[in-house]
């Protein structure tokens, strides 16, 4: 039922413009698809975009209520239409139907009275992203834009707020031309209502848009001509929003620091005045940003050791400091303070303080969602408080958005690593080992995971690589000289203990080590001296104290150990190797109720300890309480399946009581054991602890003693961590966080609130901490199926025949379950085609993609895919001995695919140039291919210079362009800058070079798309 | 005159028909298509049917459109329940993948390649030598006329922000320069690559040189601009006339000195009711003059879109005089009597408009 008059009322005494007013009183929904695909009877109109017609029509009957069947029609057919990249009633057109909601979504941004349609848009734009931007080909065809401008003029609430930063810090995935509409959204933040003047988040915003475009200048993605325009045209936009001119100015002295700050002279072309101004004063300016607080700076730097050793005051200290930052982010959208400060201080709170943070860190991950420094410490803090499924799912979802850093591939190793999944923690360092070769944390992750897996020849030789390579890498020699003493090799081990000793003498993961080598080579009191010398250097070593009690009761010294083992518990209340060892020895005196109760304390502590699980059946047993022992021992075999010692136990209390039925294993029918209770841990007695600044290590687990090895590298404190670019970048960047950022002045109270002024601005309220997914993990179906694919695929590089088959059969599985995304993803569409080249079906891959082309004329993934998948088709003819002809139709479709990956995705040049040095070759016959041979090999080399190539980590580009000269050129990479400049002989290499590094040339050609999230 | 080409021997076909399925045609023809009371709809049609000058390449890859394929599946024009529908879809899919090409990122290009058509449209591709006015002097002056309320709203600004600077631009004040340099940047970054329809200036400098009242309406007029038609609820457009020397626009990759204008075929937009095409060898196209002032016609070319400047702003105008149905039969009928004489064919179009 329609709600406004009827046509013929509405056109009283005349006719109306069009037949399609008659059409939409029949049929509204009808009425408004043909108008927006272009099949409308449309009269004098026909000729015009359809919001162009429609607009005026709407905007003139606007008092009518034909607005509001307008929007209730227009809503259905975004319901209806959402998620058919080929509009069923577009005559089978991609382009049309990308055009229909361009039209759409241009409607709904130039008309106020839309509301419903706005907001279903809103919805299945924020549910799924990716729809409208794989139709986008630049800004003359841009749905995913034009939405975004549609949703920025109907904001109920400030929702939005962080949709509007990461599209105006043009994070990966955001094309520069969206800074209009991520401005647009800033201003029409409802929050911005109540103020006068500028609002924050646009000044601030603008400032982050011109920072996003002199990074892309940086990167050579964007002209700098280009950048410079867009900003000083979006600066004067704003201007013309909020015409005080001398409140911009103020604005932008104070957002602008220094004289050599690149964006200033934009900023002053912009404003119309010469750079002088800059130089004003900032306290005269009456017009004042808010600004942090100049004691931040302070109370991190107070905060930060006391964090080690936590109170409850110190945690309410932090969280306070947190709050400020969120709330100055949320006030201006500058997220630096809060993400350092959460990343900083979580790396050293205990674990069992971490659980409590995390939230803040899944908010530090959200707010800046293109740095994976966030990210990576969030895995972290998972592993580390035992959510191994989350932090397994965090450290995927990081490799597959950050393939070019090689921090979230380690977190990644290390994860599976601890969770247990040795043979895909191997695969994934190996893996990084051959991206990041000048990364000694992946080496020794890889040497890590060999040894915990018995590889101790392989691991031994990685170590010893790694040492070669990294002749200071401490890590490394500790590794190798564990893996030595597991071998049994302990004259080799006890040398390279030595050495290291030697080296670094206040290491004292070497000095433990050592002296577990002379313990189990039976030299008790030259251990016991080494122990003693440790524990005397470092009063707070847990594991040296444990490992001198451990000397001492196998020498026989019980009470020595006894006293040790005490002194130890009571100084590391939490220490679940001392109250083991302690228990162990009173058993071993005979002490039997004193050890049955250190082994209850412990487990009601640790009810996931095995070990004193294992320890109290054991005493339970030998003081005869068979049943008792049974029902602990059944408890341990239900929450540990896999400990041997518990099934042991059961069989043995079996047997000792003659029974011949089986064990029943899974039925555990006894009384559990209270879970830990927290509220029952005693606060932090501080004057246990000589030196607050003192690092203190993470309590080791463990049954058997301190094992050295259990300092993993990749578990130490991120800043800490060796190796790698990024790593030394980001602590850089730490410590720079706060420079000059502190005043002078009374040292801060802790928990003290700093005042934040917000002259204008929204009433935007910081949230407490809470269970906000990070926007980087909200994953759908079809996102972890295509992750879970593409780590598949990397990890099936390298390995042997037996695992490339079980990879396979993963892979078919994987294909079966992408299946029913093709139709609406081309990401999976990418990935199943991806893998059917993997599974040799590389017909079935271009079957798939041809109609995949039409399908996603726009996509990136899919063009790539397609063009990925000719060259393998040339590569397999060729192969059979049938290269296709150079001028043949067939080999012109390869050239065309990678030359239309760069028209759709200028970024994606270099990936494009390295595509077609790749596909020539697979091709036959003559002086021409030569020719073009070279000049795609000088277009290449061209590119990769123009990205600055560099060994180092630290910008993502740069490294990839630095990988691919060294594997495709060598070292002509540095000599080669244009194609008068390549031989035969350069062509010849580079053909060689690109057969033996195939699959590391396919993941960097994928890494760029990846690393621009392209659509 | 300068449009007159040599009579050729045998009347040429227009090729669209030749390559359209027989069922199309066959409704083309009849009383739902070219004979439709529904005039707008009617001319439309006959366009297709009449258009001499549609190179033969691009009436196969238009007839394929109208055939259906494997994906959407064959047409059977005779049992469609609304064929015209069906036909104005179809046209738009052809239009919006065969001439309108997206823009890339940096906005449109200063120069085309023709062999590139993931960036040049149709209607560039594949020009013979002797297109009339690929040899245009780089001097002469263009004109085309675009919707003030649109250039602001693909551009993201308010139409009265662009109407002020408009105005203080056309007054003099310099100081509205950038702010209106910005619009239109913004609005050719945003705008795609669909060939431009423009005339000459000189073909209608007499309508600026009185600047009566209603000097928008007469260019409108001149033009053919039918689509700038104030029918209620609309009782205006206000338009921005741009100006600017053939030099502005694209060059050809391989020549400099060489700017793709063409005479415009049907193809070359969405379904125009205004319309007319002109017989085979004509060496221009022209406007039909919606108030039947003829001759002289007006020359008409299509070029790709240029990035208008402020300089290149020469006047804005407000359309307020409807035009009826009535008035675009009449002045289709007087277009067609001046062109079929002008170029010694009579028998030009007589089989749609007799």
């Amino acid at each position: 039922m329609l709600s406004y008059p009827r046509t013929d009322e509405l056109f009283v005494g005349g006719a109306p413009p069009s037949t399609w007013f008659y059409a939409f009183e029949e049929d509204r929904g009808a009425a408004v698809q043909d108008l927006l695909l272009g099949a409308a009877d449309l009269g004098p109109y026909q000729t015009l975009d359809p919001w162009a017609v429609v607009l005026p029509w709407l905007q003139a009957f606007s008092d009518t209520g034909l607005s509001a069947d307008f929007d209730a029609a227009l809503t259905e057919w975004i319901t209806a239409s959402w998620g058919k990249p080929i509009h069923p009633a577009s005559y089978g057109s991609a382009a049309l139907t990308a055009r229909a909601w361009e039209s759409a979504s241009l409607i709904i941004a130039n008309f106020d009275r839309l509301p419903i349609s706005a907001r279903t848009l809103r919805d299945r734009v924020l549910e799924d992203r990716q729809f409208l931007a794989f139709m986008g080909e630049g800004p003359s065809r841009d749905p995913a834009g034009r939405a975004w401008q549609a949703l920025a003029q109907y904001q109920e609430d400030d929702s939005l707020f962080e949709e509007w930063n990461h599209i105006l810090a043009l994070d990966p995935g955001v094309p520069w031309y969206h800074g209009q509409y991520g401005l647009m959204g800033a201003d029409l933040l409802p929050g911005n209502r109540g103020g006068t003047g500028i609002p924050a988040p646009l000044a601030y915003g603008l400032r982050r848009f011109g920072n996003g475009l002199l990074r892309l200048v940086t990167d050579h993605y964007l002209n700098e001509g280009n950048a410079r325009r867009e900003f000083e045209r979006l600066s004067r936009w704003a201007q013309k929003r909020y015409p005080f001119k001398n409140a911009w100015r103020s604005v932008w002295r104070q957002l602008i620091e220094g004289e050599n700050n690149p964006l200033a002279p934009w900023v002053f072309e912009s404003l119309g005045v010469d750079h002088g101004a800059q130089g004003g004063k900032v306290e005269g300016d009456k017009w004042q940003l808010p600004r942090p607080a100049g004691d931040w700076f302070n109370r991190v730097q107070q905060i930060r050791p006391q964090l080690k050793r936590p109170t409850r005051a110190v945690m309410d200290a932090a969280n306070t400091l947190l709050s400020e930052m969120e709330t100055y982010y949320y006030a201006t959208s500058d997220s630096y303070n809060f993400v350092r400060t959460a990343c900083n201080l979580a790396a050293v709170l205990p674990d069992r303080w971490l659980e409590s943070w995390i939230p803040w860190l899944e908010k530090a991950a959200r707010f800046d969602p293109a740095d994976p420094y966030p990210a990576t410490h969030l895995a972290a803090a998972l592993v580390k408080t035992g959510n191994l499924a989350k932090a397994e799912r965090v450290a995927r979802s990081g490799v597959y958005h950050f393939p070019l850093n090689v921090f979230v591939f380690n977190e990644l190793g290390q994860v599976l690593k601890t969770a247990g999944k040795l043979g895909e923690a191997e695969r994934v360092f190996c893996e990084t080992v051959q991206r990041f070769p000048n990364d000694a944390v992946a080496r020794n992750g890889l040497g890590g995971v060999l040894k915990t897996a018995g590889k101790l020849g392989e691991a031994e030789s990685v170590y010893r690589e790694t040492i070669q390579r990294f002749p200071n890498d401490l890590f490394a020699r500790n590794g190798l000289a564990e893996v030595l003493k597991a071998a049994g090799k302990l004259t080799e081990a006890e040398s390279a203990y030595r050495e290291t000793v030697q080296r670094f003498r206040n290491d004292e993961v070497a000095r433990n080590g050592l002296a577990e080598v002379l313990k189990a080579a039976g030299k008790l009191t030259e251990a016991e001296s080494v122990y003693r010398e440790t524990v005397q250097r470092f009063p707070n070593d847990a594991a040296a104290r444990n490992g001198l009690a451990e000397v001492l009761r196998a020498a026989g010294k019980l009470t020595e150990a006894e006293s040790a083992y005490r002194e130890t518990v009571q100084r590391f209340r939490n220490d679940e190797v001392a109250r083991n060892g302690l228990a162990e020895v009173l058993k071993a005196a005979g002490k039997l109720t004193e050890a049955e109760s250190v082994y209850r304390e412990t487990v009601q502590r640790f009810p996931n300890d095995a070990a004193a699980r294992n320890g109290l059946a054991e005493v339970l047993r030998a003081a005869g309480k068979l049943g008792e022992a049974e029902s602990v021992y059944r408890e341990t075999v239900h929450r540990f399946p896999r400990d041997r010692y518990a099934t042991t136990g059961l069989k043995s209390i079996d047997q000792l009581r003659h029974s011949p039925s089986e064990v029943d294993l899974p039925d555990f029918d006894g009384e559990l054991i209270p879970d830990f209770d927290g509220e029952l841990v005693p606060d932090f007695d501080a004057e246990l602890i000589p030196d607050l600044d003192e690092e203190v290590r993470p309590p080791s687990a463990g049954t058997v003693g301190p094992a050295p090895s259990d300092r993993d590298e990749s578990l130490a404190p991120l800043e800490m961590r060796t190796g790698g670019g990024v790593d030394s970048a980001k602590a850089d960047s730490e410590s720079a966080a706060y420079e000059g950022a502190p005043e002078k002045g009374e040292p801060p109270a802790l928990g003290r609130g700093s005042f934040l002024t917000r002259p204008s601005g929204g009433d935007l309220r910081p949230s407490r901490p809470s269970d906000f997914t990070p926007g980087f993990l909200r994953a759908s179906d079809v996102d972890v199926l295509i992750q879970d694919s593409h780590l598949l695929r990397k990890w099936a590089r390298g390995t042997g025949e037996e695992a490339i088959s079980h990879i396979r059969e993963e892979a078919r599985s994987l294909l079966n379950k992408l299946e029913r995304f093709l139709r609406s993803s081309p990401a999976a569409v990418m990935e199943s085609s991806l893998l059917l080249i993997e599974t040799q079906d590389i017909q079935a891959a271009l079957r798939l993609l041809d109609e995949a082309a039409a399908r996603y004329p726009a996509s990136k993934r899919v063009q790539y895919a397609l063009a990925r998948t000719r060259r393998e088709a040339a590569r397999q003819a060729s192969q059979e001995r049938h290269p296709p002809q150079f001028d043949s139709p067939e080999t012109a479709g390869i050239a065309r695919a990678w030359a239309q990956l760069a028209h759709l995705e200028p970024v994606l040049l270099p990936s494009a140039r390295l595509g077609l040095v790749r596909s020539l070759p697979y091709l036959t016959d003559g002086h021409q291919l030569k020719k073009a041979q070279g000049s795609a090999l000088g277009q290449l080399a061209h590119a990769l210079r123009s990205l600055q190539p560099d060994s180092d980590t630290g910008n993502p580009r740069s490294y990839w362009a630095y990988r691919v000269g060294e594997l495709v050129l060598g070292d002509r990479a540095v000599e080669i800058r244009g194609a008068s400049e390549v031989s035969d002989d350069d062509i010849d290499l580079a053909w060689r070079n690109c057969e033996q590094n195939l699959l590391a040339l396919n993941g960097l050609e994928e890494d760029l798309l990846l690393y621009y999230r392209v659509s | 005159m300068y449009y007159m080409s040599p009579t050729p021997a045998r009347p040429p076909s227009a090729p669209i028909p030749l390559h359209a399925p027989p069922d199309w045609l066959n409704w083309a023809t009849g009383g739902a298509g070219a004979k439709s009371p529904n005039v707008e709809h009617a001319f439309e049609v006959r366009n297709l049917l009449v258009d001499e000058s549609v190179p033969d390449w691009r009436a196969v890859n238009y007839g394929r459109y109208l055939t259906g394929n494997a994906i959407t599946g064959g047409i059977d024009w005779k049992v469609l329940p609304d064929a015209a529908k069906e036909w104005r879809g179809r046209h738009g899919r052809y239009f919006e993948e065969r001439v309108v090409r997206p823009a890339p990122a940096g906005g449109i290009p200063g120069r085309i390649d023709p062999s590139d058509d993931t960036v040049c449209p149709e209607t560039f591709q594949q020009l013979p030598g002797s297109s009339p006015f690929l040899n245009a002097s780089l001097d002469l002056d263009l004109i085309r006329v675009e919707n003030l309320v649109q250039v602001a709203a693909r551009a993201g600004y308010l139409p009265s922000d662009l109407r002020d600077l408009a105005d203080r631009m056309l007054k003099g004040d310099l100081s509205a320069e950038a702010g209106l340099r910005d619009i239109l940047d913004s609005f050719s970054m945003k705008r795609n690559l669909r060939p431009a329809f423009a005339g000459f200036y000189l073909d209608v400098q007499n309508i600026f040189s009185s600047l009566s009242a209603g000097w928008a309406d007469d260019l409108r007029d001149a033009l053919g601009l039918y689509h700038y038609n104030p029918r209620p609820p609309l009782s205006e457009f206000t338009v921005l006339v741009f100006r600017y020397p053939v030099r502005s626009v694209p060059h050809f990759i391989s020549d400099t000195k060489v700017r793709p204008l063409v005479p415009p075929t049907v193809l070359d937009s969405l379904p125009n009711p205004a319309f007319c095409p002109v017989p085979a060898g004509s060496v221009t196209g022209h406007t039909v003059h919606l108030n039947l002032n003829v001759p002289p016609l007006m020359r008409e070319v299509l070029h790709p879109p240029v990035a208008y400047k402020p300089s290149h702003l020469f006047r804005m105008g407000v359309i307020r005089r409807p035009l009826q149905v009535a008035n675009l039969e009449e002045s289709r009928r007087w277009h067609l009597e001046v062109v079929r004489d002008q170029t010694g064919r009579p028998d030009f179009a007589q089989s749609t408009d007799p």
